[in-house]
């Protein structure tokens, strides 16, 4: 479904966030990134809907090359996003910022004067209900918690109806009982409607829990891309080893 | 061990008077305070050249300030009812001229941010033209609208209008370029084009502050607007204008009376509908 190949990137000459990595992702597969901050996980996830321009390499999505606005375009109308801070709007309702999902699918006239059809309004609803928010459907977002907040940030992904979600670190600012159940809202989605799942994740306990498949990454190469059930000790040590034993005494 | 025992190394005294000596003597804070004093003077005293600033006269002037606003008094009141229209001519002025002033901000506001700014060369063009419109006073773009479409309202709602897009616009880009970048990144992400993202990430953004600094410069476009009828551009400035022209200072005092009023009023209703918004 995504196929990855001879991606690099440089923000300057000297950092080199990612260094030729090759990579396919299969339709209904649930795929974690694992690595340390700083390894190229994100940039990883931005190469692929293109919030991050690559220095060299070439990406595909259904076999299309992603080498022109259009396709660029339906890349991101059917790949839903979700971020570590949520990126939500937070002067908008949770209404508003799903609608929010909607908009490449409208005309931009109509969106400017905040008209959505009614059955994105009523998808909208529906994605709310799902991630349990129905009740905070007219409340502005900043009134609510970081797990409430991660979920309208899959609600809103949801409303895209999306193949693919890129998900960079949805747990990583959040207290242990909220990742839990973000992480389960997101394997719930990838086995009833079977939706790809690229998950950022720094927690190799949640990473061996919800993952069908573990990449590690680290200073921005892939050191190992596993089943889950194959990923050993010595994997995990090679992908956060060294840094940690050096602070030791 | 008490608390005595453990503060050791107190000072002799004559190492306090070291240190005493030392701070009396501190040469940096004494050159440097005497420095700036010397320069302070200087540009006063340059001031003061240039100006014909003198005191003497200032006293002699007194009896001529004393002599005008002796008669001012008693102020006549019953122009009041003719100054009406005018006032709510000026009221007129600001309030048109302000949303004039917003109409030009804000195509040239969002180029002028410089995350939303196609390129750097319309990014400069356009911090140039706000910079230019900023620079300008009101009575000077008053002098030419006059000019150009003759006496009257008009042109002090072009004139207002005009001048404070500068700083409307200034301000707006400034609002813009410090919006949380994250929701911009996820509506891009989401596919939805330029003109959708500044619409659902950024004008909710900076809603408020903008509407707030629109209100703010209204309270100012009155105050200007009173000024703009001196030189023809309409409104109860234009009467006052007159009546200072024909030493009618009596009138005169009850037109200022009323301008003083209306800004009251003015800024009372703004102030209220900036702290609802907040």
């Amino acid at each position: 479904m995504i196929s990855i190949s001879g991606l690099s990137k440089n923000y300057n000459q000297e950092v080199q966030a990612l260094k030729t990595v090759n990579l396919n992702i299969k339709s209904g597969e649930f795929v974690v990134l694992l690595g340390q901050s700083g390894a190229g996980k994100s940039t990883l996830l931005r190469c692929i809907n293109r919030l991050v321009e690559p220095s060299e390499g070439e990406v595909s999505f259904n076999g299309v090359l992603l080498n022109n606005t259009k396709n660029i375009k339906h890349l991101r109308q059917k790949t839903g996003m979700i971020f570590q801070h949520y990126n939500l709007v937070k002067r908008l309702t949770v209404l508003q910022n799903v609608l929010c999902g909607r908009l490449a699918f409208n005309n931009t006239l109509s969106t400017c004067l905040k008209f959505f059809p009614q059955k994105d309004v009523e998808l909208a609803l529906a994605c709310i209900e799902r991630v349990g928010l129905s009740d905070k459907t007219y409340v502005r977002t900043d009134q609510l918690s970081g797990g409430q907040q991660q979920r309208v940030g899959i609600a809103r992904a949801l409303v895209q109806q999306p193949q693919i979600v890129l998900a960079d670190e949805p747990v990583a600012s959040l207290d242990p009982y909220s990742a839990e159940m973000v992480m389960e809202i997101l394997q719930e989605i990838n086995n009833k409607d079977g939706i790809t799942m690229v998950v950022s994740l720094h927690n190799v306990q949640l990473a061996r829990k919800y993952a069908h498949r573990v990449i590690g990454i680290r200073e921005g190469r892939i050191l190992f891309d596993k089943p889950v059930d194959r990923i050993q000790e010595i994997d995990i040590d090679l992908t956060y080893g060294g840094t940690q034993d050096t602070c030791e005494h | 061990m008490n608390i005595k025992q453990k503060v050791k190394g107190r000072l002799s005294d004559q190492k306090r008077a070291v240190l005493v000596v030392q701070y009396k003597r501190d040469p940096i804070s004494k050159v440097k305070y005497t420095v700036w004093g010397i320069i302070l003077l200087a540009i006063v005293w340059w001031s003061a050249q240039g100006t014909n600033f003198n005191l003497i006269e200032l006293q002699a002037g007194a009896y001529g300030i004393a002599d005008i606003v002796s008669r001012m008094f008693p102020p006549d009141f019953s122009i009041a009812s003719r100054m009406i229209n005018p006032i709510i001519e000026t009221v007129q002025i600001s309030i048109l001229g302000t949303i004039l002033a917003i109409l030009i901000s804000i195509p040239f506001g969002l180029l002028a941010a410089s995350n939303i700014a196609p390129n750097s060369v319309v990014y400069q063009s356009s911090r140039l033209i706000l910079n230019t419109l900023r620079a300008i006073p009101e009575v000077i773009f008053a002098l030419i609208f006059v000019a150009a479409v003759g006496l009257g309202p008009f042109p002090g709602v072009l004139a207002i209008g005009v001048s404070s897009s500068g700083m409307l616009g200034k301000f707006l880009a400034d609002y813009i370029e410090n919006v949380a970048p994250g929701p911009l990144e996820a509506l891009k992400a989401t596919g939805a084009n330029k003109i959708q993202v500044i619409n659902y990430a950024i004008v909710p953004q900076i809603l408020p502050e903008f509407v707030s600094l629109a209100l703010f410069r209204w309270e100012m476009n009155f105050r200007a607007s009173t000024i703009l009828g001196i030189v023809g551009a309409g409104g109860i400035g234009f009467e006052l204008m007159t009546s200072m022209r024909l030493f009618k200072y009596q009138e005169m005092i009850v037109i200022l009376m009323l301008i003083l009023l209306v800004v009251t009023i003015v800024d009372t209703i703004a102030s209220t509908i900036r702290n609802r918004i907040i």
